[in-house]
């Protein structure tokens, strides 16, 4: 669609949501007056405006920025990469600090207080003004999901919603806790020596660790087995035009890096030999004939390397996702849709811990906190980067002294803290839809439930008490 | 016998510092009693605990030591804060909303029900004359029409209980004509008033009793008429006597033994001919953009056994 014509509609649709709001929520009681004041608030000093132009102005000028053409897949991927991050970063931007300044502002010019003086409202203060910023962040967002869909176009230019896939990843890499209560015997069984020195829970951790390097790994000439649970009605849902795909991306070992091997799939009536190179993804098409009640198997056999003089022992699946089936599943639309939900459930989050943060704090500090925890949370990812404590770890009688165990002890807060962000981090899903995957609902509703259901209502329940228990001024001179 | 409507009886209140120390000890042990229908003036220099005080009627602050009730119930209850009408000192209005919104948002959130809410928000802004300028936003409006939208919300409810700050701070003579006209007309109704004020002559004009508060201590309180009585002393006005009539009347008072102590003409106040150039000006038909003449106090406005 002509950017000439989808930039006017995303205007339109801004102002128009506006107006709906203010229509809807100026029916409501004590607590939409207070919503209905926080968009007026956002809007009249000018702050929503002129978010929403930076948002349409920077999405419509991405291409031309980025040089890129909505038709080719990968440029496509590009513009949806670029254009969610900036998406999510304007709005998330806009959402903290409209959240960290209307209640500073409140309390230092005493409006606080005096407006408290009316019965009931500590505790429907900060809900009330939560709504009104998830509802400004509604006003962002749905015009900026209009044009990150309108600019997705065919080779004839004409709208497109290309089908979506759903990475089924194979199950056989999972290691229950028999397999390595059988595999502790085992060996136990086989070197007592170097097994009896461990306690029960040293033994089984590394038994796991070796299961589970074993069963991501297929050694030359042996055949490994990939089981796929599809979920229900998966493929008669999908489009016959729309096939399966397996996506491998095989590591062959340090020492091959450059590399090329043989690898050969197969499943009933079906064979494929591949030539896969250390680390690159590689997919083939697999008919969706060889799915019986929404189970899928297949074996691959490692051939070894195309080149005589070289040997590679084995090859091994590294990433969580190195071997998953791709079935078509939903549409662009669909999934963006619901990734720019988990975008709002972000917004209402940060909208609840700037206000909650702002009721004790003034602007410049707890702006600052609110962005010092965005930022932590992003890099949520160095959450599994901690130093385990396996059964090979030495133990220092260093450790064992009370500052040692003091810092330990604030280590393991840390960890916690940083741990409990990753529901954070996890309701990111703009890579995805820019890599052309399927958001599930359950995801989605598990976000939106996480983020703007608990946590959010913790924040806000924090923010209320903090903001009740408080003495309050209607002047500036306190 | 008249209700108590606020009792404080040995309130303290000292302000500490991030480390508790104190820092201020603004009020030392302050009594107070306020009746039902009365107009109380509560006086004071800057920085004697009356904002203070206030602050703490209003449930807002919390008092360090001492017992105080405002309308049988504990300050900041749900119940006191229905029957509260406050104007505070500062405007801590929202700059971006026109004075029609400000007032129908102060009925919403004081819970006026729905099919009223219209009707009181036009007939205050009647009162207070800002019918013309009600969609205008508040950040636009002189310092006097914030007041006066000021006085508005504070009686959007249907208090019990009014508490002006400075109820005058700001206004023109015309409106502070009008804010003693709707204090009197209140009382009338039954309402009982706290007014802080500066402008003595304001507070001795309405006011049935007053206290004066001085380093957070109550100096002086009794009925105005009271305790600015001069003993042995009265004033007489009457019609301006000739020449020898007033020869006479010194005579007979010397013969009474009776002191005169000063003779003046009689002048009008400046308000007085302030308001007739006004109203002169007005009834020529030329046009305002600021705040008209105000109205009468709305019919809604109930007695204090009616109110909410």
């Amino acid at each position: 669609m002509s950017l000439w014509i989808s930039t006017p509609v995303a205007l339109l649709l801004l102002w128009g949501l506006l107006a709906a709001l203010q229509f809807v929520v100026r029916r409501g009681g004590s607590l939409a007056a207070v919503t209905e004041v926080m968009v007026a608030e956002v809007w009249r000093r000018r702050f929503l405006p002129i978010a929403g132009l930076i948002l349409i102005t920077g999405l419509v000028c991405l291409p031309f920025i980025l040089g890129v053409d909505s038709v080719d897949p990968d440029d496509r991927r590009t513009l949806l990469q670029y254009g969610q991050g900036w998406t999510g970063l304007v709005t998330l931007a806009s959402i903290l600090v409209m959240g960290c300044s209307t209640l500073a502002d409140e309390r230092s010019s005493g409006r606080l207080g005096y407006l408290s003086l009316r019965p009931g409202l500590s505790y429907r203060w900060l809900p009330g003004k939560w709504l009104g910023m998830i509802c400004s962040a509604m006003i962002l967002l749905i015009p900026a999901t209009w044009l990150l869909i309108s600019q997705i176009t065919d080779p004839e230019g004409r709208w497109d919603n290309p089908s979506t896939v759903l990475p089924v990843s194979a199950e056989q890499f999972s290691v229950t806790a028999e397999d390595v209560e059988f595999f502790l015997l085992l060996k136990l069984e086989e070197s007592p020596l170097e097994w009896g020195q461990y306690s029960d829970e040293e033994g089984r951790a590394r038994a796991r660790q070796l299961l589970q390097r074993e069963a991501r790994s297929v050694a030359l000439g042996a055949t490994a087995f990939l089981d796929f649970t599809l979920p229900e009605g998966v493929v008669s849902e999908s489009d016959s035009s729309d096939s399966m795909r397996l996506s491998l991306r095989p590591a062959l070992g340090k020492a091959h890096r450059s590399r090329v091997a043989r690898l050969r799939v197969s499943g009933e009536d079906f064979s494929r030999d591949l030539l896969v190179t250390n680390g690159q993804r590689i997919s083939l098409e697999i008919p969706s004939g060889l799915v019986r009640n929404d189970k899928l198997s297949l074996e691959v056999k490692f051939l070894g390397a195309v080149a005589e003089e070289v040997v590679i022992p084995s090859l091994y699946w590294i990433d969580r996702n190195a071997v998953e089936l791709q079935v078509p599943k939903g549409t662009f639309a669909e999934s963006l849709i619901r990734s720019q939900l988990l975008l709002l459930a972000r917004s209402a989050f940060v909208a609840a811990l700037s206000l909650a943060v702002s009721t004790f704090l003034g602007f410049p500090v707890a702006t600052l906190l609110v962005f010092c925890f965005l930022l932590a949370a992003t890099g949520g990812g160095f959450v599994g980067a901690f130093e385990e404590t396996g059964p090979q770890t030495m133990v220092d009688p260093r450790q064992e002294s009370d500052s040692r165990k003091v810092i330990d002890l604030l280590a393991l807060g840390g960890e916690k803290i940083v741990h409990s962000l990753r529901d954070w981090k996890l309701s990111s899903r703009a890579e995805q839809v820019s890599a052309g995957e399927y958001i599930a609902g359950q995801d989605v509703w598990g976000g939106v439930f996480r983020l703007a259901g608990v946590w959010s209502s913790l924040a806000l329940l924090i923010g209320s008490f903090l903001l009740s228990s408080q003495e309050k001024s209607t002047g500036d001179d306190r | 016998m008249s209700k108590t409507v606020i009792q404080v009886d040995g309130l303290w209140k000292v302000f500490r510092d991030f480390w508790l120390r104190p820092r201020v000890h603004a009020l030392k042990g302050i009594d107070l009693q306020v009746n039902e229908g009365e107009v109380f003036g509560f006086l004071g220099p800057n920085g004697s605990g009356k904002s203070t005080t206030i602050q703490i009627l209003l449930g807002l602050q919390f008092p360090t030591r001492g017992k105080v009730s405002v309308l049988g119930s504990d300050p900041g209850s749900v119940e006191c804060k229905k029957r509260i009408g406050y104007l505070p000192e500062d405007s801590v209005f929202y700059p971006f909303l026109t004075g029609r919104e400000m007032l129908s948002l102060c009925a919403r959130l004081s819970h006026v029900p729905k099919n009223d809410r219209d009707m009181r928000v036009e007939a205050l802004l009647d009162m207070v004359g800002l019918t013309a300028a009600a969609d205008r936003e508040i950040g636009d409006y002189s310092k006097g029409m914030q007041r006066r939208i000021g006085v508005a919300q504070a009686l959007v409810h249907d208090p019990a209980l009014v508490i002006l700050d400075e109820p005058t701070n700001g206004l023109d003579p015309i409106g502070v004509r009008q804010v003693k006209d709707w204090i009197r007309g209140l009382k009338k109704r039954g309402k009982t008033i706290l007014i802080t004020s500066h402008l003595l002559s304001d507070v001795e004009e309405v006011c049935d009793r007053v206290s004066i508060l001085y380093g957070g201590k109550v100096q002086s309180e009794g009925a105005v008429k009271e305790i600015l009585e001069h003993q042995g002393r009265s004033e007489w006005i009457t019609q301006s006597p000739g020449e020898d009539q007033r020869k006479e009347l010194d005579r007979a008072f010397a013969d009474q033994g009776v002191e005169v102590f000063s003779v003046d003409t009689s002048r009008r106040t400046l308000e007085d001919k302030f308001l007739e150039t006004v109203q002169s000006a007005r009834e020529d038909g030329q046009e305002t953009e600021g705040a008209e003449f105000g109205g009468q106090l709305p019919a809604f406005l109930s007695g204090p056994e009616e109110s909410s």
